[in-house]
């Protein structure tokens, strides 16, 4: 698994506990500086409450430390969460990534 | 619709998404990924192991707990994401006056457990505190010290199996849990307590509507509850010493009211704490609190700058226990600056 695919699976997760259309209009609309809370309207208590679904994806990678609560709790916009959700799974992030 | 998200979530299933729905996604290389694990092709790690760098991001040890810290006010309960810590100054009659409502908090990135562990999975990992509320700027002073070290990361959580029509994994309710033991110095009443809490927030998709500062109205709701053990066990004379058994229930409600203005924030604190149980002869404590506030941001929401200036009213009234504060009441105007 390489890095954009590691980066695909973080923002489907997230996709799924948005109501906006976060992965399809990814570059167009939202990038990695978008706010979780003010564009997104996930919390940090609502992030907080992800680690299980966002855990039960990393058990893809053969070598993967499972996120705590509060990790994902302290993510101020989508590239904070990419670049813990790619540490997570050891997973190297491209230069200049995320974006 | 978001078709894309149709994904599977599940348990580290490879994604199964078809080609038709990747052509969707705006972006190239997030489109591409989309179509190798669309057909198969993106996962050889997940059946043929093999070796990972052993630092990918180059996070070095203490790096890494650096990035762990954090200073944050957490005097007043919050939830998961407390506010910036505040320290404030005032000079009246030659004397002076100061609140200083400020936490340094390590909380770890990675679980401690073993992934396939059920606290590993629901992200449970520790966490340390040193925390200062002190307030001389009411009548009613307060000088509390706190050193707490606990666990903490989700009970449980309780969500849909399918995804709605909208594309969007509907969560019912979720447990946040933090179970703490601490040692309290209160300077003003002279005592010293070993503590023991088990503080919980309840999260669920029914407490939220709207975007922040985008919607023409957004409301934020979040009930939290928990039990206290406090054992007073030294203090000066007049001030009861012993064990006191507490519960307490805070409901806080954030509103944003894009429709008035998009930089306006509301938010209210009501908070109420009952002993249950005390040492003979002590009384048994039922103080309520509640705070308050409006800001106003002097930024666009829809910016990012460095430092975040905003100017608000602030009302507080009653007493908060779980912070050694004492029956007071204060309104306050408020400038604060929040660095990024």
């Amino acid at each position: 698994m390489d890095y954009w695919g590691t980066k695909l699976r973080a923002l489907v997760i997230l996709d799924a506990e948005t109501k906006v259309d976060l992965l399809k209009q990814y570059e167009k609309k939202y990038n990695a500086k978008t706010e979780l809370f003010r564009d997104l309207a996930i919390s940090a208590d609502r992030m907080g409450v992800m680690a299980d679904v966002v855990n039960a994806s990393l058990k893809a990678y053969p070598n993967y430390r499972s996120l705590t609560s509060a990790a994902l709790a302290g993510c101020k916009t989508v590239g904070d969460y990419i670049k813990k959700y790619c540490g997570a799974a050891r997973i190297k992030l491209e230069s200049g990534e995320p974006t | 619709m978001k078709a894309v998200v149709a994904l599977a979530l599940s348990a580290g299933a490879a994604i199964a998404a078809s080609a038709q729905e990747c052509r969707t996604i705006e972006n190239k290389e997030l489109r591409l990924a989309c179509y190798d694990q669309a057909n198969g092709t993106a996962f050889p790690a997940a059946t043929t192991p093999q070796a990972a760098p052993a630092s990918a991001n180059n996070d070095s040890g203490f790096k890494q707990f650096l990035s762990e810290l954090r200073l944050a006010d957490e005097s007043t309960p919050k939830g998961l994401g407390s506010d910036p810590a505040t320290i404030s100054w005032a000079r009246r009659d030659g004397e002076d006056f100061s609140t200083i409502k400020a936490a340094l908090i390590w909380e770890s990135t990675y679980s401690p457990f073993p992934n396939e562990s059920y606290l590993a999975r629901m992200g449970w990992g520790p966490v340390v505190s040193l925390s200062v509320n002190r307030n001389s700027l009411s009548t009613k002073k307060a000088d509390a010290r706190q050193a707490n070290v606990g666990l903490q990361g989700t009970a449980f959580a309780w969500r849909a199996n399918q995804l709605d029509a909208r594309g969007n994994r509907w969560l019912y309710a979720a447990l946040h849990s933090k179970l703490t033991a601490g040692y309290r110095e209160n300077k003003v009443d002279a005592t010293e307590s070993n503590l023991f809490t088990a503080d919980n927030v309840l999260v669920t998709d029914y407490l939220r509507y709207g975007l922040p500062y985008q919607s023409p109205f957004a409301v934020l709701v979040l009930p939290r509850f928990g039990l206290v053990h406090e054992d007073v066990r030294r203090a000066k004379a007049g001030v009861p010493t012993g064990n006191f058994n507490s519960v307490y229930g805070i409901l806080k409600v954030e509103a944003f009211p894009a429709l008035i203005s998009d930089r306006l924030r509301v938010s209210l604190t009501a908070q109420r704490f009952v002993d249950f149980d005390v040492d003979g002869g002590n009384t048994k404590r039922r103080e309520t609190y509640g705070k308050a506030a409006i800001d106003y941001l002097l930024y666009s929401p829809f910016e990012s700058p460095t430092v975040k200036p905003s100017f608000g009213l602030e009302r507080t009234i009653g007493a908060d226990p779980l912070n050694a504060s004492p029956r007071f009441g204060q309104t306050q105007f408020v400038i604060r600056l929040k660095i990024n």
